[in-house]
C-alpha cells in the first residue's frame, strides 16, 4: 500500500499533465470553432489548477522541489524569444509538429542543454545523480511542460512594411508565467500581445498555452484590442480563470497596421506601455482597467496613435519595474524611463532590449519574475524613410507546375534578402511543396483558383503563408500515419505525404489554418544563427 | 506547364548513365518514362542504373517519389540504382524521404563508376551494393 501511495502522487501529476497536453492538441484542432476553443482553453486552466495541486502535493510531500527563483533563478534564466525551438506554437489553427510525440523522443536534450541543472523544475537527484524512485516520471513531465510552454510561444522578431517587432523573454524559473505573441493578420496588420499570469510552474505551463490559444482563436475573428480584451473576458470569468490563475490576468493587445504607421492598443491590467521618440521623454499610454477573467461586465478601451518615423512603442512586464537589487531596491519606472530616453535612434530593439535585460542581471537581483519586452519599431532609425519593404507576395493560377515558378522568384528574393540565413534550400522546397498542395489538392488544379504565397523577413526569422481555396487537409490524418510509421508497398502510393513530411521536417514550425475564404500553410523558418 | 527536364542517355558495358537537366517533379515522370520500359528492366543484360543528377535544379516530392519507383522497379527486374551530383540539400531531403533505402549516393559519376567497377570484378565490399 505504501508503494502504491508513494507513487500516486506522481502518477496522478503525469496524467493530469497528459490530460492537459491532449486537450490542447484537441483545442487545436478544432481551434476555427470558438466555442470548442473556449472550452478547451478552459480544460487547459484546469489541468493547470489540478497540475499545481498535484505539485504542491508532492512538495508537501518532500518528493520534490518547485523551483527556487533564489537558487535556481541564475541557472534558468535564458533568453525565450530568442533562444526558444520556434515556433512550435499555434495560431488559431493546428500544432503540425506533435509536440508531445516529438518531446516524447528528445526528451533527454533538455537536461543536456542545462547539465548543470538538478532535474527539471528543481527536482533534486541523490548523491550519485539519481532522483528519489517515483520523481523520474514527473522529471519528465516537467520537461514536458516546460518544452510545450517553449513552442507555445515562437520567437517575435518580424518585419512588415515599415514596421518592427521584436520580443524578448527571460524566465525567473523554468516555467514562467510571462507570455508575449505576434499575429501577422495580413500583409499591413499584425497583433501583438503581452502579458503575465498570476501563478508560475506548472499552473503556467498550461495556462500560457490556453490564453495564446483563446487570443490567437479571437484575433482571427477581428475587432480592435478592446473588443477582443472584452472576448476573452467573457470566456475567462465564464469558467473562473481567477481562481483557476490564483489572480486576474493583465493583458495588453496591440493592433499594428504597419502600412499606416497606426498603432491600437487597449490593455487590461497590464503595465502602461510607452511611446518613444529618441533624445526626448518617454510617453506613457494610459489603459487603466481591471486585469482579465475579475469582471464578467468590464469593458476595455482603445487608444489610437499613429507613429512618427523613428518612434518606438514599448510594452513590458511588471518584472521589468520590480526587479529587485541585493539591497532591496527595486528597479522601478524611473530607471526604466532613462533606458528608453537613452535608447540611441540607430540601435536596434533586440540589442537594447539585450542591454536592458544583461544590466538587470549584473544588479544581483534576487529575481522571482519573468521579464518581457516587446517593442514596435516604425522606421526606427531611419527617420524621414517612409517605407522599408521586406515583404513580397504572389499570386499564381493553379495548374501543374505552377509552383517551379515560385520556387525560383523566391530563391532570387532569398538571395537578395537573406543571403546569411543558409536556409535558402529549406525554404524553397518548403514553399514549393505547400504550393503544389494547395494548387493540386487545395485547388483540384483549378485555374480559374489561385494560390497565394505571402513571405515576410524578419532579421532572424521568416514566414510564409501559403493559401488556397479549398477545404484544406487535417494534419491530425498525417501524424497518425507518421505515427503508425505506415509505409506503402504499392508503388502508385510512393510520394504521398512527402510534401507535408518535407515541411515538417525543414520548417522550424508549421500550422494550418482555416477561414471562410480557404486554407492556410504559415511555415516558420529561423536563420541558422538562431537555431537551436 | 510542360516539363523543364532534358534527359540524355548514354549505355556503357554493364548499365546505362542518364544525365538529367532541369527540373525533377511530376512533370517529369513521363518523360522519363518515355526513354525506357522500366518494367523490363535496362535490357541487354545491364545491371547498373546511374542517374546524374548534377545539373538538375529543382527535385520536389513528386520528382523524388519518381526516383523511389525507379530504384524498386530496379530490385524486381535486378538492377542497381546509383544517383551521383545531388546537391547536399537534395541528399538531405533523400535520406529524409528513405530514398537512400533503394539507391546509393556518389558525388559524381566517376565514383559511382569506380563502384561499378569494383562490383564487376567481384570487390563487393561484404556483398553490399
Amino acid at each position: 500500500m505504501g508503494f502504491m501511495r508513494r507513487l500516486a502522487y506522481p502518477a496522478a501529476a503525469a496524467a493530469l499533465l497528459i490530460a492537459g497536453a491532449a486537450a490542447g492538441w484537441m483545442a487545436a484542432a478544432f481551434l476555427p470553432r470558438d466555442a470548442a476553443a473556449a472550452a478547451a482553453a478552459a480544460v487547459l486552466m484546469a489541468a493547470s489548477w489540478a497540475a499545481g495541486w498535484a505539485m504542491r502535493s508532492m512538495v508537501r510531500r518532500g518528493r520534490c522541489e518547485e523551483p527556487d527563483p533564489r537558487t535556481d533563478g541564475a541557472r534558468a534564466e535564458r533568453e525565450d524569444a530568442g533562444a526558444k525551438a520556434p515556433g512550435d506554437g499555434w495560431n488559431a489553427g493546428f500544432d503540425a509538429r506533435q509536440p508531445a510525440a516529438r518531446d516524447a523522443a528528445s526528451g533527454a536534450a533538455a537536461p543536456a542543454e542545462r547539465p548543470s541543472a538538478p532535474g527539471a523544475a528543481g527536482i533534486r537527484e541523490d548523491g550519485e545523480g539519481r532522483a528519489p524512485a517515483g520523481v523520474e516520471p514527473m522529471a519528465a513531465e516537467l520537461r514536458l511542460a516546460i518544452e510545450i510552454q517553449r513552442r507555445w510561444q515562437p520567437p517575435v522578431d518580424l518585419r512588415l512594411d515599415a514596421c518592427r517587432v521584436t520580443a524578448r523573454s527571460r524566465q525567473a524559473a523554468e516555467i514562467g508565467g510571462d507570455l508575449f505573441d505576434a499575429v501577422v493578420l495580413d500583409d499591413a496588420c499584425v497583433a501583438v500581445l503581452i502579458g503575465d499570469v498570476p501563478g508560475k510552474g506548472l499552473q503556467a505551463a498550461f495556462m500560457v498555452p490556453a490564453l495564446l490559444l483563446l487570443f490567437r482563436s479571437e484575433v482571427k475573428r477581428g475587432g480592435g484590442p478592446a473588443e477582443l480584451l472584452g472576448r476573452m473576458n467573457r470566456v475567462l470569468a465564464g469558467i473562473g480563470a481567477e481562481s483557476l490563475a490564483g489572480g486576474g490576468i493583465p493583458l495588453g493587445i496591440g493592433l499594428l497596421d504597419a502600412k499606416k504607421g497606426e498603432m491600437r492598443y487597449a490593455g487590461a491590467g497590464h503595465p502602461a506601455p510607452y511611446l518613444v521618440m529618441p533624445g526626448r521623454a518617454p510617453r506613457q499610454i494610459e489603459s487603466s482597467s481591471l486585469p482579465l477573467g475579475v469582471n464578467m461586465e468590464e469593458e476595455y478601451r482603445d487608444t489610437v496613435f499613429r507613429f512618427a518615423p523613428g518612434e518606438r512603442f514599448v510594452l513590458y512586464t511588471d518584472g521589468i519595474i520590480e526587479d529587485t537589487g541585493p539591497d532591496g531596491d527595486m528597479y522601478g519606472f524611473d530607471r526604466f524611463e532613462a533606458e528608453l530616453a537613452a535608447w540611441p535612434a540607430d540601435m536596434p530593439a533586440a540589442e537594447w532590449m539585450e542591454r536592458l535585460l544583461d544590466g538587470q542581471e549584473r544588479r544581483r537581483a534576487s529575481r522571482r519574475d519573468d521579464r518581457t519586452l516587446l517593442v514596435v519599431e516604425y522606421n526606427a532609425g531611419k527617420a524621414g524613410r517612409v517605407r522599408e519593404l521586406r515583404g513580397r507576395s504572389w499570386r499564381v493560377p493553379s495548374a501543374p507546375g505552377c509552383e517551379r515558378l515560385i520556387a525560383a522568384e523566391l530563391a532570387s528574393l532569398l538571395r537578395e534578402e537573406w543571403a546569411d540565413s543558409g536556409r535558402t534550400d529549406d525554404i524553397v522546397s518548403c514553399v514549393a511543396e505547400a504550393v503544389m498542395n494547395a494548387a493540386e489538392h487545395g485547388n483540384g488544379f483549378d485555374r480559374e483558383k489561385t494560390v497565394t504565397v505571402q513571405v515576410h523577413f524578419g532579421q532572424s526569422i521568416m514566414v510564409c503563408r501559403v493559401r488556397d481555396e479549398g477545404a484544406g487537409f487535417d494534419p491530425k490524418a498525417y501524424r497518425s500515419a507518421r505515427t503508425a510509421g505506415s509505409r506503402h508497398d504499392d508503388d502508385a502510393d510512393y510520394g504521398r505525404g512527402w510534401g507535408i513530411r518535407l515541411i515538417d521536417e525543414l520548417t522550424d514550425y508549421w500550422i494550418a489554418t482555416r477561414d471562410p475564404n480557404g486554407f492556410c500553410v504559415e511555415m516558420y523558418f529561423l536563420s541558422h544563427d538562431r537555431r537551436p | 506547364m510542360d516539363s523543364m527536364l532534358e534527359l540524355s542517355v548514354v549505355p556503357f558495358d554493364s548499365g546505362l548513365s542518364i544525365t538529367l537537366k532541369g527540373d525533377l517533379d511530376q512533370q517529369a515522370e513521363p518523360k522519363i518514362r518515355s526513354i525506357l520500359n522500366w518494367e523490363e528492366g535496362l535490357g541487354d543484360g545491364r545491371r547498373y542504373l546511374i542517374l546524374n543528377l548534377h545539373e538538375v535544379n529543382f527535385i520536389n516530392s513528386a520528382g523524388m517519389a519518381l526516383l523511389i519507383r525507379i530504384a524498386r522497379t530496379g530490385r524486381k527486374r535486378d538492377y542497381h540504382t546509383f544517383i551521383c551530383g545531388a546537391s547536399a540539400h537534395y541528399q538531405k531531403l533523400f535520406r529524409m524521404v528513405g530514398l537512400t533505402e533503394y539507391v546509393m549516393l556518389y558525388p559524381d559519376d566517376y565514383a559511382a563508376m569506380q563502384r561499378i567497377e569494383a562490383l564487376e570484378s567481384g570487390v563487393t565490399g561484404a556483398g553490399q551494393v
